[in-house]
């Protein structure tokens, strides 16, 4: 007498989790910050490799803003991303690397569409150590992060370093008040930024729309672990 | 036609992020088999804690006990089985005193007399079909992408909208098999298009022709697939089997609340027991009929 065996389908693919990580690398994080970033950032390439799903359901982007906003990494999964050393230069066009990173996630997510993907809800994760220099396009840009947060569209998080303007951070999320870095305690805060790919990855609350998405967010909750890299 | 009778077999596993979230198994499923008639029924709960199971247990239940409670000359549509099991979500609401989307819930259910088969769902269910010659057909795929809608329940405003019947010539239909969106990674082909992964359906049917075919058999498989969905499990599957006594069969089955209720049972399998919710009533032929 046998038990049951099937042959089940095994190459469709895994729901997706895109984040784009928008660092701060304006001149003002010359020496030891974009060190500690760049170390962080390392450290983040190791461990989002550790987790079976995390390897393969997270994307990352990296979107720099010093001098230029720019797309440094554009979208890639888990187990293939490698670190990079940023260097610090010129301004802070935050507004200018909020729509860049908006544009990004939009598209990503229409790729994963057509494409047949489910997603989770995209992360956009905002690190700064100074204001933006690109006031209008700033404030445009917030208002455009307010909204896509709001159509659940996606979550939204920032982190101030050093004398980082979080009253303008926190112009980004009605619903998450941006933390302040404690000292340049990157290694800590990207370990925790793998953690919580982790958690979302091995979590249910993927869907093929935003709303579908949405709604599988509200029968499941999954904390995040605890940022004990913040000051409060 | 076919002077086989239909026999059918199933069952739910709670799904891995609902044991981690502590949350248990909202799928359910039920089955129905008369004389000549049979009726399929799954279910997946989404509504919020601690209610999401019990709307996708009333759903089924309500499914397979309308179809047992009426006559065999008589059938009701699947319309009518979904308008009543609407109604018992209703019920269950107002009995509560609580919101009807407490007990969200999705539902497919398939009912099988001589003349016609007929299958209805809302929801992002499954339901595949397979022919006297084998092929396989998934029925009226829930459109993931297109829509820019969520998946919609039977406690939603517009259910009826968004209920897909199919009908098809019982003569012309030796399998069918039902799925909560669970399995959809491992058992559909194409998950856009829906279309069934035909190797898994074509094993399946293969081995319920098998000695080794029980209810308890379904579970413990569809327990230990790793379904990169996460959520929970279920899969009910009818097929033409033996020509022996017409046995009445009446399951519900739900490992996360352990309600259930047995009219007359299967044959006893050998590995029987194993099962949450499956041992009580292996052997027993007195079981409660009480649902």
């Amino acid at each position: 007498m046998s038990d049951l065996e099937a042959r089940v389908k095994e190459d469709n693919p895994d729901p997706r989790v895109a984040c784009a990580l928008l660092l701060d690398t304006s001149s003002s994080m010359h020496g030891e910050p974009i060190q500690e970033l760049n170390e962080g950032f390392r450290v983040f390439c190791d461990e989002i490799k550790d987790d079976p799903l995390a390897r393969k359901r997270t994307e990352v982007t990296v979107i720099t803003f010093g001098g230029v906003a720019r797309v440094e990494i554009p979208f890639t999964e888990g187990r293939d991303l490698e670190p990079r050393t940023f260097h610090a230069n010129g301004a802070t066009p935050m507004g200018a690397a909020l729509d860049l990173g908006l544009n990004e996630i939009s598209a990503q997510k229409q790729a994963y569409k057509t494409a047949g993907l489910e997603y989770y809800r995209p992360w956009l994760f905002v690190i700064s150590d100074g204001g933006p220099t690109d006031g209008p396009a700033f404030d445009a840009a917030a208002a455009r992060v307010r909204e896509a947060e709001a159509a659940k569209g996606v979550s939204v998080f920032g982190v101030g370093v050093g004398s980082g303007d979080l009253a303008k951070l926190s112009e980004l999320s009605t619903t998450r008040q941006p933390l302040l870095l404690k000292g340049y305690s990157f290694i800590e805060m990207f370990s925790w930024l793998s953690a919580s790919m982790r958690v979302v990855s091995n979590a249910g609350t993927f869907g093929s729309t935003d709303a579908g998405v949405a709604q599988a967010e509200a029968t499941e909750q999954n904390p995040l672990p605890p940022p004990g890299w913040a000051t409060w | 036609m076919t002077a086989e009778a239909w026999t059918v077999l199933g069952g739910s596993a709670t799904g891995r992020t609902h044991i981690t979230a502590g949350i248990g198994c909202q799928d359910a499923h039920a089955w129905f088999v008369g004389g000549r008639t049979c009726c399929l029924a799954v279910a997946d709960g989404a509504g919020s804690r601690p209610r999401s199971a019990a709307g996708s247990v009333a759903a089924v239940e309500s499914a397979v006990q309308t179809v047992r409670a009426a006559a065999a000359s008589a059938v009701p549509s699947v319309e009518e089985l979904f308008d009543e099991a609407r109604a018992r979500l209703e019920a269950l609401a107002s009995d509560e005193g609580c919101d009807l989307d407490e007990f969200a819930t999705t539902l497919a259910v398939v009912v099988i007399t001589d003349d016609a088969t007929e299958v209805g769902q809302v929801g992002d269910t499954i339901a595949v079909v397979r022919d006297e010659g084998g092929a396989l057909r998934a029925i009226a795929p829930a459109e993931k992408f297109e829509y820019a809608n969520e998946t919609t329940f039977l406690s939603g405003r517009s259910w009826r909208d968004h209920l897909r019947v199919e009908r098809l010539a019982s003569s012309s239909l030796s399998g069918v098999a039902l799925s909560t969106d669970g399995l959809r990674f491992k058992i559909l082909d194409d998950l856009t298009e829906g279309t069934p992964f035909a190797p898994f359906f074509e094993d399946v049917f293969a081995w319920f022709d098998s000695d080794a075919a029980t209810p308890d058999a379904v579970a413990r498989f569809i327990d230990r697939l790793d379904d990169q969905s996460g959520d929970d499990k279920t899969l009910v599957v009818g097929a033409r089997r033996g020509t022996g006594d017409q046995q009445q069969e009446l399951y519900v089955v739900n490992q996360h609340v352990a309600e259930w209720s047995v009219d007359t049972m299967p044959p006893a399998p050998d590995q029987g027991g194993q099962m949450p919710g499956a041992e009580n009533g292996h052997g027993d032929e007195t079981a409660d009929s009480s649902v």
